[in-house]
């Protein structure tokens, strides 16, 4: 009986650590399996991050274009009182995309610019705001004269393409 | 005398006559596998009362299977038991009936069992269980322990592993909740799908034209020291138009010619009008099959 007893007993004891150590093992396999997989996304998202954004997420506004041509006019060196207006031209669905992008488009009106300050303006936007494609570019003479260095008014349209759904929020 | 455990004390037998004895048909008695040995005694002790002078309650009986459901009775009465057991270990019928088959074993009926069995070997017997146990219990603790210490390790392992995965956690999505109060894994798993979308290059079909570079193409391809002013120059994804004052004829051929030998355009007719100050030329271009997009701007 006594034996029975402690074999009983024992094989409690037995039964107990044996779940506690089974549970154990699987939380750490668990835990060692997501940690893996968090680390992966992590760095994805860090290697994503550190690349330029090339879809916005959502439509942009024009204070966002305005803020981007004067940080542009200044590293070029130029007074952003050349910047006359920035007016939004159309917002349609991307073509060959089916509904997923769209694209809109702003109108930017520089003047005066000569062709010498709208190249190095052009590279920065370029190298800077690879988001805003420049999908125009129109130059008139601002004035009559002969001078062939003489300003222009330049209109220059960008185009930015962003995620069509962006107002669903992202789906899981 | 000693017995071959070390006990001491007298190891007893008796003439075959002092005993009663039956060799019993047991094939008739239910076999039960959970049944207790007592019960089975006390069946098998019916069976025998059956064939005693005496009760059974009055005897002391001991068996011994001999196979083929038989089984070999053997008792002796309570009273006499008692005088004859007095300081011996194990009493013994000093040979069989000749009715009891040959293969049975006198040495294995001892009749100093249950309630007579001597204190020694009951002492004897209950030290061994306990020691047993004992053992049975110390090598279940050493076990249970050394899986304490597994179990203990293994956790510290997945906190060890949790705590990681909260610092990569924090590591890009900064403080631990958020501000939309959602679970950190939602949370990265939302940033990383729009990361992706967002990171990711625009189909050719959807991706606006960079006029930039045609613009550039443009301008790389004008003649140089040549007296014009560009009255308006627009580039877009469909082409571009020139309007050009000159001077003259041979200035406006100059740049027509260069014009038609812009790398990746190809030249429409061009309109030209004059007037008293000199020549207007509009010119239209679009783009040839061959342009390759190039990364020089103006």
């Amino acid at each position: 009986m006594a034996i029975l007893v402690a074999a009983a007993s024992s094989v409690a004891l037995f039964g107990l650590a044996w779940s506690r150590a089974s549970d154990a093992v699987s939380r750490a396999n668990a835990a060692a399996l997501r940690l893996a997989s968090v680390r992966e996304d992590a760095d994805e998202v860090r290697h994503l991050r550190a690349r330029e954004e090339r879809i916005a997420v959502s439509e942009r506004p024009s204070h966002d274009v305005i803020a981007r041509v004067g940080g542009s006019l200044a590293e070029v060196g130029l007074p952003e009182s050349r910047l006359k207006s920035v007016t939004p031209v159309s917002d349609r669905g991307a073509a060959g995309s089916g509904s997923a992008h769209r694209v809109q488009s702003v109108r930017i009106v520089l003047e005066p610019m000569t062709l010498a300050e709208l190249g190095p303006l052009l590279r920065i936007w370029r190298r800077e705001h690879s988001l805003w494609t420049t999908s125009g570019v129109e130059l008139n003479t601002a004035s009559r004269g002969r001078d062939p260095e003489e300003a222009y008014r330049v209109t220059i349209t960008v185009s930015a393409v962003y995620l069509a759904d962006a107002g669903r929020g992202v789906q899981k | 005398m000693s017995s071959g455990r070390g006990l001491t004390g007298r190891e007893a037998s008796v003439p075959p006559e002092r005993l009663y004895w039956a060799v019993l048909d047991a094939s008739s008695l239910p076999r039960q596998p959970f049944a207790s040995r007592a019960l089975w005694n006390r069946r098998l002790g019916y069976l025998f009362e059956a064939v005693l002078p005496v009760p059974i309650e009055s005897v002391h009986a001991v068996f011994v299977p001999l196979g083929g459901g038989t089984v070999l009775a053997c008792g002796m009465e309570r009273a006499s038991l008692r005088e004859v057991a007095e300081g011996a270990i194990s009493l013994r019928p000093e040979s069989l009936p000749p009715f009891v088959p040959p293969t049975a074993d006198a040495s294995s009926l001892n009749l100093l069992t249950r309630e007579f069995e001597p204190p020694a070997i009951r002492r004897a017997r209950a030290c061994t269980t306990l020691v047993t146990a004992a053992s049975l219990v110390l090598c279940s603790l050493l076990l249970v322990v050394g899986f304490a210490n597994r179990t203990r390790a293994w956790n510290a392992l997945a906190f060890d592993a949790e705590r990681a995965e909260h610092e990569a956690y924090a590591s890009v999505l900064g403080d631990a909740t958020g501000q939309s109060g959602q679970p950190a894994p939602l949370r990265l798993v939302s940033e990383l799908r729009q990361l992706r979308r967002t990171r990711a290059e625009p189909s050719r079909e959807s991706r606006p034209t960079d006029v930039a570079p045609d613009l550039a193409s443009l301008l790389a391809a004008w003649p140089r020291d040549l007296r014009a002013r560009t009255e308006t120059l627009s580039v877009t994804a469909a082409g571009a138009t020139l309007t050009v004052w000159l001077p003259g004829q041979p200035e406006a051929e100059r740049l027509i010619e260069s014009m038609r030998a812009a790398e990746g355009w190809s030249l429409a007719q061009p309109s030209l009008s004059r007037s008293s100050e000199g020549m207007t030329v509009r010119l239209q271009l679009t783009r040839s099959s061959t342009m390759v997009e190039h990364g020089a701007v103006p």
